[in-house]
């Protein structure tokens, strides 16, 4: 059994969530993957096989690996979208891999960050509107902002000059924004409501060097002053001294042994 | 949620701008024909009924029952044959009768039907829900002058005659008959009020006078060269004839009022089987109805041609919905990442569906009120039908409810298929 929590940084962060007392673990996990297996419908041999993968609220984890390993997959599960066979994924303190698909969905409205490779946002919504768009499917994250007394509109705003997004674009189409624009709009969208976790899937692969840099520089930035998790899967090694702890995923996947 | 959803829909409808309205014209347009056709059919069957009330039979020479109808009170077609004065003033007698109007077609003033009758149509003949005759202006021809006229409304306003006017009336009834009466012009002296019906488009002359201006016309006859000969000995130095001369020898048909209405029956019978001159005695409500029955054939095959575009134009907006639906996936995905359910992504796409439905709707019934502002007065020229511009009846807001629900259903399948690629594609999205 690899136990990778051991290798991570202490989070010197206040915990969110996770923290709640009464909850299963010690030590806050944000995600808490036990005994996962899953392959997909029709398949016989498992994709993903992992014993036990946790990422400590705070955490920036960056998760490495060659296409075709389960990268996508293990994101999947992450998110709720997919329930692994076997096993258990508690996110948040929450027991993802047993609730019912509405309530997954209502989960990672509520406390997933996600960010995809390209093509985050809708055409036609204007950058502010795909921002604060996250806010209109999570209470959650609308009482979060409530409670820091701010509305989706100043948070969209501040998390936007934040990523340093010119304020012309900010109510423009976002067809008018650069790939590197639109992803940190993602993230911006991603951040919005402080969920405890924000998942990216590959979001510099379509960047060139400078601003895959500027790009990482700025989410790590804001994950860390907001006290979120961060969870990033690429296959570019490069970006391995931007995170607290990497993971190689092939050593973590039994299912590719 | 609901508004987030619906204003997402909305906003994303206005991104695919061009096949949206394009989709939404279609069936805007078919629901305009289907309206249309649904208007038209219940306003000529409202036209046609309201012509004529209050008269109990229509007694006219041996044809059909809706022949006898259409010419006599429509003025659709030609009688086939006329029956004598005699016949006039035998069921003048008849115990049964209260009231009759004979009536004389076959001339014409400008494409306009002249009809000779008697004062008596002022009185007797009804329309509607048994409304008399109104004078505009003027007031009835008398039976004692010649060459008296009360016209139609219609005649009035198209050919913008006044009383006092003189109009020259034409034998036949082309608008370009040359066979005119040019001799003997007739005096407009009252126009009546408009009733939409085909009184509106008549020019009202009493039979004495179509008599008189019919004296020495045709081929003669012995009766007409009899007429003549009494003509020249009597009256040909002050060329003026007496009314009392020119008796009509025959009429086209008579409208009869009974005095009680179970005598109808009776009457109508005594007059089918009369052997001294043949006729034919219609009640009038019988005869529409067969006429409804020949129609409604027609009727009910246009409107179900009516609804079979309505239904290919529903379909075509689920083909642009299902084919917009693979360029979507991107869209699918990203609002399943930020918390939106299988269910709520589908809900767009019924949502999407059903708005674009009620769009058409609500421009297909502005379409429909256009046409029927353009289209009315042009149905009343040919054909005499006077469409009401009107509020929707209950029919037709049935039939539009009906068609936004087959938007709901419409709206199905693309969900449905939406909820799968929800499913299958989750957060990976394959373009």
């Amino acid at each position: 059994m690899v136990n990778l929590s051991d290798a991570s940084t202490e989070s010197k962060r206040p915990l969110s969530e996770a923290s709640l007392p009464g909850q299963k673990n010690e030590i806050a996990y944000v995600m808490d993957l036990n005994q996962i297996h899953y392959h997909w419908p029709g398949q016989q041999q498992p994709i993903l096989s992992i014993d036990s993968l946790q990422v400590q609220a705070g955490e920036s984890v960056f998760i490495y690996g060659p296409s075709g390993c389960g990268k996508s997959t293990l994101l999947s599960l992450m998110a709720g979208v997919l329930v692994p066979d076997q096993g258990s994924i508690h996110v948040a303190g929450f027991e993802l891999s047993s609730a019912s698909a509405a309530r997954r969905d209502r989960f990672r409205a509520d406390h997933i960050g996600f960010v995809f490779q390209q093509f985050n946002l809708l055409p036609y919504l204007s950058v502010i509107d795909n921002v604060t768009l996250a806010c209109r499917f999570s209470k959650r994250r609308q009482q979060r902002l409530k409670d820091k007394s701010v509305t989706p509109e100043q948070e969209a705003r501040r998390l936007l000059a934040r990523l340093e997004i010119p304020e012309a674009l900010w109510n423009a189409g976002v067809n008018h924004l650069s790939i590197g624009q639109q992803q940190r709009v993602a993230v911006a969208r991603a951040m919005i409501g402080s969920p405890p976790v924000i998942i990216a899937d590959e979001p510099t692969s379509a960047l060139d060097r400078h601003h895959r840099d500027q790009f990482l520089t700025l989410l790590t930035a804001e994950a860390c002053d907001s006290g979120t998790s961060l969870i990033f899967v690429s296959h570019d090694e490069d970006l391995v001294r931007h995170f607290s702890r990497t993971l190689f995923l092939p050593e973590v996947n039994q299912a590719l042994c | 949620m609901l508004n987030t959803l619906i204003r997402l829909s909305v906003k994303s409808l206005q991104n695919r701008r061009l096949t949206v309205i394009l989709s939404v014209l279609t069936i805007s347009f078919s629901v305009a024909l289907l309206l249309t056709v649904e208007r038209v059919r219940t306003e000529a069957r409202s036209s046609f009924s309201q012509t004529i009330s209050g008269t109990d039979l229509i007694v006219g020479a041996p044809s059909g029952d809706i022949q006898l109808l259409l010419y006599s009170v429509f003025h659709l077609g030609n009688a086939s044959n006329n029956i004598s004065w005699r016949q006039v003033e035998r069921l003048k007698q008849a115990p049964e009768v209260d009231w009759l109007i004979p009536l004389a077609l076959g001339d014409s003033h400008r494409g306009y039907r002249v009809v000779g009758t008697e004062s008596g149509y002022f009185s007797h003949y009804q329309y509607g829900r048994k409304q008399s005759l109104n004078f505009a202006d003027g007031k009835m021809f008398s039976d004692d002058h010649l060459y008296e006229a009360v016209i139609g409304a219609e005649v009035a306003q198209t050919l913008g005659y006044q009383t006092g006017q003189e109009i020259i009336i034409a034998h036949g009834l082309g608008k370009n008959s040359f066979q005119e009466h040019g001799d003997k012009p007739f005096r407009i002296v009252g126009i009546l009020e408009r009733t939409g019906t085909p009184v509106d488009r008549s020019v009202l002359v009493s039979l004495q006078s179509l008599e008189a201006v019919h004296v020495g016309w045709g081929a003669p006859s012995v009766m007409d060269i009899r007429q003549r000969l009494k003509q020249n000995s009597l009256k040909a130095a002050n060329k003026t004839l007496k009314a009392e001369d020119l008796t009509p020898k025959a009429v086209t048909a008579i409208l009869v009022g009974v005095k009680k209405k179970t005598q109808i029956f009776r009457l109508q019978r005594k007059l089918n089987n009369q052997k001294s001159e043949p006729v034919q005695a219609v009640i009038p409500g019988v005869a529409l109805q067969q006429i409804w029955q020949l129609v409604s054939v027609a009727e009910n095959a246009l409107l179900i041609v009516a609804g079979f575009v309505v239904i290919s134009g529903l379909i075509g907006l689920m083909s642009v919905i299902l084919t917009g639906l693979n360029e979507r996936r991107r869209e699918i995905a990203i609002l399943r990442s930020i918390g939106a359910g299988p269910v709520q992504v589908m809900f767009l796409l019924v949502a999407e569906a059903v708005l674009l439905t009620i769009a058409g709707v609500v421009f297909g019934t502005g379409i429909f009120y256009l046409l029927q502002i353009v289209m009315a007065p042009l149905v009343y020229d040919h054909w005499g039908i006077w469409i009401q511009v009107s509020a929707l009846s209950l029919t037709e807001l049935k039939l539009l409810s009906l068609i936004s629900l087959c938007g709901l259903l419409v709206g199905i399948w693309p969900g449905v298929r939406a909820y799968r690629i929800s499913l299958n594609d989750g957060l990976s999205v394959r373009l």
